[in-house]
C-alpha cells in the first residue's frame, strides 16, 4: 500500500505486528513487580548459601534476563522461557548428580521463579509469582529456624502480600505507583497486627502431629552439621572451629563439674590403619531395630512427667539400671542419680549425645539404649528435640566381652605406625598387668611432651607414628588416635569415642551450653571387666578438659573468638543472646506435639480429651470473631435520617414532638401549621423532600437534604417564636391556634 | 479492567427484600463474601504449607501457616469494607423506544474512607448476560450509568445490581444485590413505514418545515445535528445511535406554531396486521403529530386520552401505548 520509494520502510512495517505477536507483551508498571522481585530475591538470599555455585549462577542468569525484561523493556522471542526452562532442567542431574529429591525441587522452583518474570504479563501471573515465592520463603526454614530467618521470612511474606494488593490494583485498572509501597506496607503490616491473636491462638491450640505424615526426602540431612560417624585426623578441626551451639543442658540438681562431663556419641571400635569406623555389623542391627522402635510411642517430655520414676514413663531402661536396681532392689538405697534435659540442635547421626552412663531417657522422639551405653534415636534428628534422662554414678557398668571380640579390639594392621606398635610391644613385655601397662603408656605420653594445636600438619600415613615421634602436636582426634594404637599394640582391647567434653556455664538461665567447638574424642580401654574411659588429651593438654577448648586454644583462636571472650560485657552479651536461643528453641521452634501436650496439661486439658478440641475450637473461633466485628465499622448511620431526628428533638422543645401512632404527613400538616409563615413554608417543603427522600423515589443528595435540614433547625432555634420557657406550650398543646395569632403574639 | 463479576452473583436473590429503594449504602454487615479463583488457590496453598509443615516438623513453617491463615481472615473483613459508607442512590430511568437500550443511572456519594477505591455494578440482560461497569471513587460524588437492552415493549423493572468488589487484596469477592423500586418503559417503536397522519385538515395547510425529514423516515424528527456532551439524552436519536454509533440530536427549534388542528389517532385506522404493529403506528402518529405541533388524542378499544400537546401529553400517549394490553 505504501509507496515502492521506501520499501525497507514498508517491509518493517508489514512484518512488525508478526513479529511483535512473537514476543512476550509489554510489562507492568514498576510498581506492580517490584514486590515479587523483592521477596524472590531475599528467599533467594536465604537458600544461596546452601545451593551449588553452578546454580546460582544459573539462578543469577535467569534473573538478569527478568531485570531486562523490566528495567529495560526488551521482549524475548515466546519460545525463549520455554528453552530455558528446559535447559535447566537437563542442567539439573549434572549439577546435583540426582534427579529426584528436596534440594533439586527447591533449585528447579527457584528457576521457575525467575523464569516467570521473563513472560509476566497479567495478575494472575503476578499472583502466582507471589504464591512461588512464598514456598521458597518457607522452604528456608529447612536451612534454619534461627529468629534472623524467620524475621526475613516475615518481612518477604509482608512484601508477598503487598505484591498481591499490587497485582489487585493493576487487575482493577488503579493507579500504581513506588510510593504508594510504603503505605502498603504500611497498611499490611496493620492486617497482621490484627490478626496476631488469632495467629497465637493457632500456634497454641491447632493440634500439631508428632511425625510426619510420611518420608520426607532423604537429602534432608545435609545441610546439618555435626559429628560424622568416622574419625580419620583432621575431621573434628573443622568442628573445633565451630563455635555453634550443639545442644544446651539442664541439670535438676547440682552439675558435675565440666571437666567431668563427657558426651559420648560416636563409638568406633574398626581401625583400617587411617580410619576408624564403627563396628560393621552396627548398621546392620540397627535397621533390623528400626521396626520395633516404631510401634513405641513417643511419651511425654514434661518435667513433671519425668519427675515420676514410673516405669511407663520410661520406655526403654539401660541394661545398667536394671542391674543396679536388682542388686539394691530390696534397701532402695538412694543412688548417685542426676537428672538432666537437654535440648539438641538438628544433628546428622541418629545417636544421641547424652552424658555417659545415661541410664533413662524420653523425648520427642523415642530413643534406645544401645549394648555399648549409647542411645540412638528412633528417627532422624532434623529439628530441635528435647530430652529428660538420669545419669547413674554407679561404680560398674555392667559389661561382657567375648575372646573373639577382644581380639577384633586388638587387632592393628601390621604396616603401619611401626614405632608406635613397637612401643606398644615393649610395654606389654615389660609390664604384665593390664593396669601397669596403662599406667607406662601414660608415662610415655606425659614423657612425649605433646603440644595441643588446632593446627597440626597433614598426617594422612602413619598418623600415630607422626603424632609421637615426628610432629609432636596436634589436637583430641591425634592423641586418641595414638593412644589407641599403642593401647591395641599392648594387648589391650581398645576403641575410640567420639562427642563432646565440656560445657559453658550461662548463668542467664542457669544452663551448660556446649558447642560445636567442644567435640572431642578419647578412647575406652577394656580393663577389669570394664570399659574405663581414657582420656589422653588430659595428659598432653589438661586446660582443655579443665578450662574448655576456647582457653586451651586461646592464642590461635580467631580474633572475633578471642574477643568474646576478652570483652566481659561480649561475654555477657552472649550469655544473654545464648538464653534468647535456648527460650526460642523450647517455644516457639521446639513447640512440637510433645512440647503441646505438655502446655495444656498445665491447663487441665489432656491429650485427646474432647474438652480440649471444644475448648480450643471455641477460642479460635471467638478470636476470629474479635477480628470480624472489632474489625468492621459500624453500619453508617445516615446522615438525613440524623439531621431530621435532631430537627424533630428540636420542635419537641416547642410541644411540637411527633405523637405515637402519627402519620408522617399528618405530622407534617400539624406542624406545619404550628410555624410562623416563613418557617412553615420552609419547613413543609423540607418535609416533602425528606419524606420522598425516606419513603419515595428519592433523587436528593443525602448531603444536600442533611444540610438543609441542619440549616432549618438553627433557623428555628434563631427565630423568636414561641419561647420555651413561656407558659404558652400548655395552651399550644391543648388548644392549636392559628399561626398568624401566635406570629401577633410573638410580636408583641 | 477488573475481572467481570460472576454471573452467579446476581442470583443471591434471598437479600431482595434488605435492599429495595431507591438509595442503597455499602453496608458491611450486609454483604456476601465468597473466595476469588485466586482465593481458592491461596486456601490451596495454605494445605500445602500445613503438609509442608508436619512432614518436615517444622514450626516455624507452621507459624507462617498461622500467619497466612489469620491474615486471609483480616483480608476478608477488609474486602467487606473497601466501601463502607457510600452511597447509591438510583435515578428513576427515562423512557425508551422498544429495542434501545435503558439508561440506568446510578450516583453515588462516597465519604472520606471510601474515595479511592473501586466497585463493579452489575446487572444481569434479559439475555442472562452480565452487564458490568468499573466505578471508582474519585471523589466525593459521581455518577454511574449501565445500559440495558430491550427486545419488547413493555414494563423494565430494574434489575438486581450487583455491588461487588475484591480489593484490596483480590482474595475475596464481597457482594450485595440491590434493586431498586423503578421501572423503565419501553414504549412501541415507531412503524418505518406508517401511513400518513389521518388528519381532517390537508397536511399543508400547517406550517410545515419541509425538506428537514430524514430519508427513510416516515417521521418527521425536526431538525438533526450532532450532540454534545450532557445535551438531554431523551433528544438523542436513539435509532441512528443504535446503528451507527452517532449521537444526533433532535433541534428544539423545529416545532411549529401551535396549531388548533386535532387529530385523533384511532386504534382502528392504524395500520398493521396485530396489535404489536397496530401500537407501532400509533407510536408513529404519536411521534409526527408531537413534531407538527398538533393536538392529538389516542383512541383504542378500552382506553382514551383526550387531545392535548407537549412533551408530557406526548410521554402520556406513548406510556399508554407500552402498558396497553387487548382486552378480550
Amino acid at each position: 500500500m505504501s509507496g515502492p520509494s521506501h520499501p525497507s520502510g514498508s517491509w518493517i512495517r508489514q512484518a512488525w505486528p508478526r513479529v511483535a505477536s512473537m514476543l512476550t507483551p509489554p510489562t507492568f508498571p514498576v510498581a506492580a513487580w517490584v514486590p515479587c522481585v523483592a521477596a524472590g530475591a531475599l528467599a533467594w538470599g536465604l537458600h544461596a548459601a546452601a545451593l551449588p555455585l553452578l546454580w546460582n549462577g544459573v539462578v543469577a542468569l535467569l534473573l538478569v534476563g527478568t531485570l531486562a525484561r523490566f528495567l529495560f523493556a526488551v521482549r524475548w522471542p515466546r519460545w525463549l522461557p520455554t528453552g530455558v526452562a528446559l535447559a535447566a532442567f537437563a542442567a539439573i542431574r549434572p549439577i546435583y548428580g540426582y534427579g529426584f529429591g528436596q534440594e533439586t525441587g527447591l533449585a528447579l522452583l527457584f528457576a521457575a521463579f525467575w523464569l516467570k518474570g521473563w513472560e509476566a504479563t497479567t495478575a494472575r501471573d503476578l499472583r502466582g509469582w507471589g504464591l512461588t515465592a512464598l514456598f521458597l520463603l518457607a522452604a528456608a526454614f529447612l536451612r534454619s529456624q534461627s529468629p534472623l530467618y524467620a524475621a526475613a521470612v516475615l518481612t518477604g511474606w509482608l512484601v508477598v502480600v503487598v505484591g498481591w494488593a499490587q497485582a489487585a490494583r493493576v487487575e482493577w485498572g488503579l493507579a500504581t505507583a513506588l510510593r504508594q509501597l510504603p503505605t502498603l506496607a504500611r497498611h499490611t503490616a496493620v492486617t497482621l497486627i490484627a490478626s496476631l491473636p488469632l495467629v497465637l491462638l493457632l500456634f497454641v491450640l491447632v493440634p500439631r502431629l508428632d511425625r510426619p505424615l510420611w518420608g520426607v526426602p532423604q537429602d534432608a540431612t545435609q545441610a546439618l552439621s555435626g559429628l560424622s560417624e568416622t574419625i580419620a585426623p583432621g575431621a573434628v578441626s573443622a568442628l573445633a572451629l565451630s563455635d555453634a551451639v550443639a545442644f544446651t543442658l539442664t541439670w535438676e540438681e547440682a552439675a558435675p563439674a565440666p571437666s567431668e562431663l563427657y558426651f559420648r556419641a560416636v563409638v568406633l571400635p574398626h581401625y583400617d590403619g587411617t580410619t576408624w569406623r564403627p563396628a560393621p555389623e552396627e548398621m546392620l542391627e540397627r535397621q533390623s531395630a528400626q521396626p520395633r522402635a516404631r510401634a513405641t510411642p513417643a511419651t511425654d517430655v514434661s518435667p513433671a512427667a519425668v519427675r515420676t520414676p514410673a516405669a511407663s514413663d520410661r520406655p526403654h531402661q539401660s541394661p545398667a539400671a536394671d542391674a543396679v536396681r536388682d542388686q539394691t532392689a530390696p534397701s532402695d538405697a538412694p543412688f548417685a542419680t542426676r537428672r538432666f534435659s537437654l535440648l539438641l540442635a538438628p544433628q546428622p547421626i541418629p545417636w544421641l549425645p547424652v552424658p555417659e552412663r545415661t541410664v533413662a531417657l524420653v523425648g520427642a522422639a523415642g530413643a534406645r539404649p544401645w549394648h555399648d551405653g549409647r542411645w540412638l534415636s528412633d528417627r532422624p534428628l532434623l529439628e530441635r528435640t528435647l530430652w529428660s534422662g538420669d545419669v547413674q554414678l554407679t561404680d560398674r557398668w555392667p559389661e561382657s566381652l567375648t575372646a573373639t571380640q577382644a581380639r577384633q579390639l586388638t587387632a592393628l594392621p601390621p604396616n603401619q605406625n611401626p614405632r608406635a606398635q613397637a612401643l606398644g610391644q615393649r610395654i606389654a613385655r615389660e609390664h604384665p598387668s593390664a593396669a601397669a601397662r596403662l599406667a607406662a603408656i601414660e608415662d610415655a605420653f606425659r614423657a612425649a611432651n605433646l603440644r595441643y594445636t588446632l593446627y597440626p600438619p597433614l598426617m594422612t600415613d602413619h598418623a600415630a607414628d607422626q603424632t609421637l615421634f615426628d610432629v609432636q602436636a596436634g589436637f583430641c582426634e591425634h592423641f586418641a588416635n595414638a593412644f589407641a594404637v599403642v593401647a591395641r599394640a599392648a594387648g589391650l582391647p581398645t576403641r575410640l569415642v567420639a562427642g563432646y567434653q565440656g560445657a559453658t556455664f550461662n548463668p542467664v538461665d542457669r544452663s551448660w551450653v556446649v558447642r560445636h567447638a567442644d567435640a572431642h574424642a578419647w578412647a575406652e580401654v577394656w580393663l577389669d571387666g570394664e570399659w574405663r574411659r581414657v582420656d589422653p588429651t588430659r595428659w598432653t593438654a589438661p586446660e582443655r578438659i579443665t578450662l574448655g577448648s576456647d582457653a586451651a586454644l586461646r592464642s590461635e583462636l580467631p580474633l572475633v573468638r578471642a574477643a568474646w571472650l576478652d570483652q566481659p560485657w561480649l561475654a555477657a552479651l552472649r550469655q544473654r543472646l545464648w538464653a534468647w536461643q535456648r527460650q526460642w528453641d523450647l517455644w516457639v521452634v521446639g513447640f512440637d506435639a510433645a512440647r503441646q501436650r505438655a502446655l495444656l496439661a498445665r491447663f487441665g486439658w489432656e491429650s485427646g480429651d474432647w474438652r480440649w478440641a471444644v475448648s480450643g475450637a471455641l477460642l479460635i473461633a471467638a478470636a476470629t470473631a474479635l477480628i470480624l466485628f472489632a474489625r468492621l465499622p459500624q453500619p453508617p448511620r445516615d446522615p438525613v435520617h440524623q439531621a431530621w431526628a435532631r430537627l424533630t428533638a428540636t420542635l419537641a422543645r416547642r410541644d411540637l414532638a411527633p405523637r405515637p401512632g402519627e402519620a408522617p404527613l399528618a405530622y407534617v400538616a400539624r406542624a406545619g401549621n404550628a410555624l410562623p409563615s416563613p418557617l412553615a413554608a420552609r419547613f413543609t417543603a423540607l418535609a416533602q423532600r425528606y419524606l420522598a427522600y425516606r419513603f419515595g423515589a428519592a433523587t436528593d443528595a443525602p448531603h444536600h437534604l442533611a444540610r438543609d435540614l441542619r440549616q432549618l433547625r438553627w433557623a428555628l432555634i434563631c427565630a423568636h417564636w414561641p419561647q420555651r420557657d413561656g407558659a404558652r406550650p400548655a395552651d399550644v398543646q391543648t388548644d392549636p391556634v392559628p399561626s398568624s395569632t401566635k406570629q401577633e403574639q410573638a410580636a408583641r | 479492567m477488573p475481572p467481570p463479576p460472576p454471573r452467579w452473583i446476581h442470583w443471591a436473590r434471598w437479600v431482595r427484600r434488605n435492599h429495595r429503594g431507591a438509595r442503597w449504602q455499602w453496608n458491611a454487615w450486609q454483604m456476601f463474601l465468597l473466595p476469588t479463583p485466586f482465593g481458592w488457590v491461596y486456601g490451596g496453598a495454605l494445605v500445602a504449607l500445613f503438609l509442608f509443615a508436619a512432614n518436615y516438623q517444622l514450626s516455624l513453617a507452621y507459624l507462617l501457616l498461622f500467619v497466612s491463615a489469620a491474615f486471609g481472615v483480616t483480608a476478608a473483613v477488609q474486602t467487606v469494607r473497601v466501601a463502607h459508607g457510600v452511597t447509591f442512590i438510583a435515578q428513576p430511568p427515562e423512557w425508551v423506544f422498544a429495542g434501545d437500550p435503558v439508561t440506568w443511572t446510578l450516583s453515588w456519594h462516597a465519604p472520606l474512607d471510601a474515595q479511592g477505591s473501586a466497585v463493579t455494578v452489575s446487572a444481569l440482560t434479559p439475555q442472562r448476560q452480565v452487564v458490568a461497569c468499573r466505578v471508582l471513587f474519585d471523589g466525593a460524588a459521581g455518577v454511574v450509568t449501565l445500559a440495558l437492552p430491550t427486545d419488547r415493549r413493555g414494563a423494565y423493572p430494574a434489575p438486581y445490581f450487583a455491588l461487588s468488589t475484591t480489593l484490596p487484596w483480590g482474595l475475596f469477592r464481597a457482594w450485595a444485590v440491590w434493586r431498586p423500586p423503578h421501572t423503565a418503559w419501553a414504549v412501541p417503536q415507531p412503524l418505518p413505514d406508517a401511513p400518513p397522519l389521518p388528519r381532517t385538515i390537508a397536511p399543508h395547510a400547517t406550517a410545515v418545515t419541509h425538506g428537514r425529514e430524514q430519508p427513510g423516515e416516515g417521521v418527521d424528527w425536526g431538525d438533526w445535528r450532532a450532540a454534545h456532551p450532557g445535551e438531554p439524552l431523551r433528544r438523542v436519536h436513539m435509532r441512528q445511535l443504535a446503528r451507527r454509533g452517532d449521537l444526533w440530536l433532535a433541534e428544539t427549534t423545529a416545532p411549529t406554531a401551535p396549531s388548533d388542528e386535532t387529530v385523533w389517532l384511532r386504534f382502528e385506522a392504524a395500520a398493521g396486521a396485530n396489535l404489536e404493529e397496530k401500537l407501532a403506528c400509533l407510536a408513529a402518529w404519536v411521534v409526527h403529530a408531537d413534531a407538527l405541533g398538533l393536538r392529538y388524542g389516542l383512541a383504542l378499544p378500552g382506553l382514551s386520552l383526550a387531545p392535548g400537546r407537549g412533551v408530557a401529553h406526548k410521554t402520556a400517549a406513548l406510556l399508554q401505548l407500552a402498558q396497553y394490553e387487548e382486552r378480550r
